[in-house]
């Protein structure tokens, strides 16, 4: 982990986006720079927009104002394949309707490598074996992807996006769903991937898997940027009263800032 | 596709002529009129019953995968009902011309499809899917209720039973210029489905993973639908409306080889063509006179989804 800054692999420049034209604006006139080989952590209370920022970050939803950039050009630039092969993105849960296996799943993965017509090959196949044992579940790999618990299958979707081999992996509530194991597993995951230059974003709503994992720490409210920056200037007490809209402690433990509230 | 092959020859002999029984390749070789029999009847009907097959399980499990519900069948989106709709009127105001007929069943189920298309799009709540669902029943419910208005308004001697036999769907009338002019359109369909039958698995997860791994959802959602719905407005124009085949086959497809549609799929083409070969191998057989194809597939389909559903209970995710 570098805590460097570094050239920003993504950066939103006063973007302002609203999903209907009577509500009032998701985010509104946000920037926000994220370093390359970063693993940066957003926090926010429900409706400040992390979800929203992460499909902008897609290309999913484009910003009524502003500008996105992906590297050195705007991200409306780039073709839909090549965002593919760019970016990944695991969702906080994901209805699956038939019964696939978790290797045809973790499969999916390396369409953005395919020609449009084009059928998986070995390669391909060999890949996602390899995304599923990473994160442990490659002995599964023929049952059916719906026999699984909610925890396993984000574990699964993550194996989905490992294949992939993004640059820059984007995480919607990655852990809502994990027990204890899976989560440390989870975080092994990240760091094993940050050590190979990918840049991971990711919202969650536990202060505590920010502080384990992310070198720098996004702090949202009401559709607006509060603070950014690395992660220890950032996760103070006074920071995060004003994200939460209410008190907030930061507490250290054995040398680990602990986040307390009543 | 052996089976397929096997069936395909197998029928081709089999026929009342004048008994039932399977023709010998002496008579063929010798008999002009098994010749003309064999050619110019039984050849384009079971090319039809073959394709009829083909894009009714292929375009049903396009449905399925597309709208991620294993319930749905091609003629979800008003296709059905407009084509029903659009084969009464010709029959009643314009003249029941076989070319006729067709074209206007095959006008109208597009506009079945572009009405709830267009519906869909300007109903401001609920995901693109469940608005599709809603404008689909809305379309084909209106439809029903014109296709009841022209009924009562036909005349029961001439034009009755014209409309009922269509809507129960028979292969007995085939000539080769049927099956030449719905050739190029169905197995465009055809091609378009197989080929893309890789990303229709991606297609069947939500948008915003489809979209994540580089798919443009809403425009290739859209190229499949009309793919679809082309191949199956193109048979159910010369044959009527054949049900169930399009619900059940995707589903034992699915039974037999899993999920993925790289093989589901083709599964359900070979499948679809299978089932209704031998189905109108029956109805043409079974008694003197013809009983129409519709209510055999739908009886062996319902028997069979009836089996389906005792011994495994089809799963519907959430």
């Amino acid at each position: 982990m570098n805590p460097l800054p570094q050239n920003p692999i993504l950066s939103f420049q006063n973007v302002s986006f609203g999903y209907t034209p009577e509500h009032p604006l998701a985010l509104s006139n946000l920037s926000l720079d994220v370093p390359a080989g970063s693993v940066m952590a957003i926090l926010g209370a429900n409706g400040a927009g992390k979800t929203t920022l992460l499909h902008l970050a897609l290309g999913r939803l484009h910003p009524q104002s502003g500008n996105i950039h992906l590297v050195d050009r705007p991200l409306y630039q780039y073709s839909r394949r090549e965002i593919g092969q760019w970016i990944g993105l695991v969702p906080q849960s994901e209805r699956i309707p038939f019964e696939y296996t978790l290797w045809e799943y973790a499969l999916f993965g390396r369409t953005p490598y395919l020609h449009p017509l084009a059928m998986p090959t070995e390669i391909d196949r060999q890949a996602a074996l390899q995304a599923l044992e990473q994160v442990g579940l490659a002995h599964m790999a023929h049952r059916s992807i719906n026999s699984l618990s909610g925890g396993e299958r984000q574990l699964v979707m993550l194996a989905r996006a490992l294949a992939q081999q993004p640059r820059l992996l984007l995480l919607d509530e990655p852990a809502s769903h994990l027990d204890l194991s899976n989560k440390s597993r989870l975080l092994e995951l990240l760091r094993h991937s940050c050590a190979q230059g990918v840049t991971i974003l990711f919202t969650t709503h536990e202060p505590v898997l920010a502080v384990k994992i992310a070198t720098h720490l996004v702090l949202m409210r009401s559709g607006q940027v509060l603070h950014s920056g690395e992660l220890p200037e950032v996760l103070t007490a006074p920071n995060l009263t004003a994200c939460y809209g209410m008190p907030v402690e930061v507490a250290e433990l054995h040398g680990r800032r602990l986040v307390l509230w009543n | 596709m052996v089976l397929v092959i096997i069936a395909f020859g197998f029928s081709l002999f089999l026929g009342r002529y004048p008994e039932l029984s399977l023709l010998s390749l002496d008579r063929l070789a010798s008999d002009p009129f098994a010749q003309r029999l064999v050619w110019g009847l039984r050849l384009p009907r079971l090319l039809t019953a073959l394709l009829l097959g083909m894009s009714l399980a292929t375009a049903g499990e396009v449905f399925q995968m597309l709208f991620g519900n294993p319930l749905v069948e091609p003629g979800f989106l008003g296709v059905s009902q407009g084509a029903a709709f659009g084969a009464a009127f010709s029959i009643i105001f314009l003249s029941s011309n076989a070319w006729l007929v067709q074209s206007s069943a095959a006008l109208f189920a597009f506009v079945g499809l572009g009405l709830s298309y267009f519906l869909a799009r300007r109903i401001r709540f609920g995901g693109w899917v469940l608005r599709l669902v809603l404008a689909g029943i809305a379309v084909s419910a209106l439809f029903s209720a014109g296709l009841g208005v022209l009924k009562t308004i036909a005349d029961p001697l001439r034009q009755l039973p014209e409309i009922t036999f269509w809507l129960l769907g028979g292969l007995y009338s085939i000539t080769w210029e049927q099956v030449r002019s719905i050739l190029p359109v169905t197995l465009l369909g055809l091609f378009i489905m197989i080929r893309m039958r890789w990303r229709l698995n991606l297609l069947s997860l939500e948008d915003e993973t489809a979209f994540s791994l580089g798919l443009s959802p809403a425009r290739e959602r859209g190229l499949l639908l009309l793919a679809a719905t082309a191949a199956v407005s193109a048979v159910i124009s010369v044959s009527g409306m054949v049900g169930w085949v399009g619900l059940i086959i995707p589903h034992i497809a699915r039974r037999l080889f899993g999920a993925d549609a790289r093989l589901a799929l083709p599964a359900s083409l070979l499948l679809g063509g299978l089932f209704v070969i031998l189905c109108d191998d029956l109805a043409r057989t079974l008694l003197a006179g013809e009983i129409p194809l519709g209510i055999l597939t739908s009886l062996f389909g319902a028997v069979s989804f009836i089996l389906l559903m005792l011994t495994q209970s089809i799963k519907v995710e959430r």
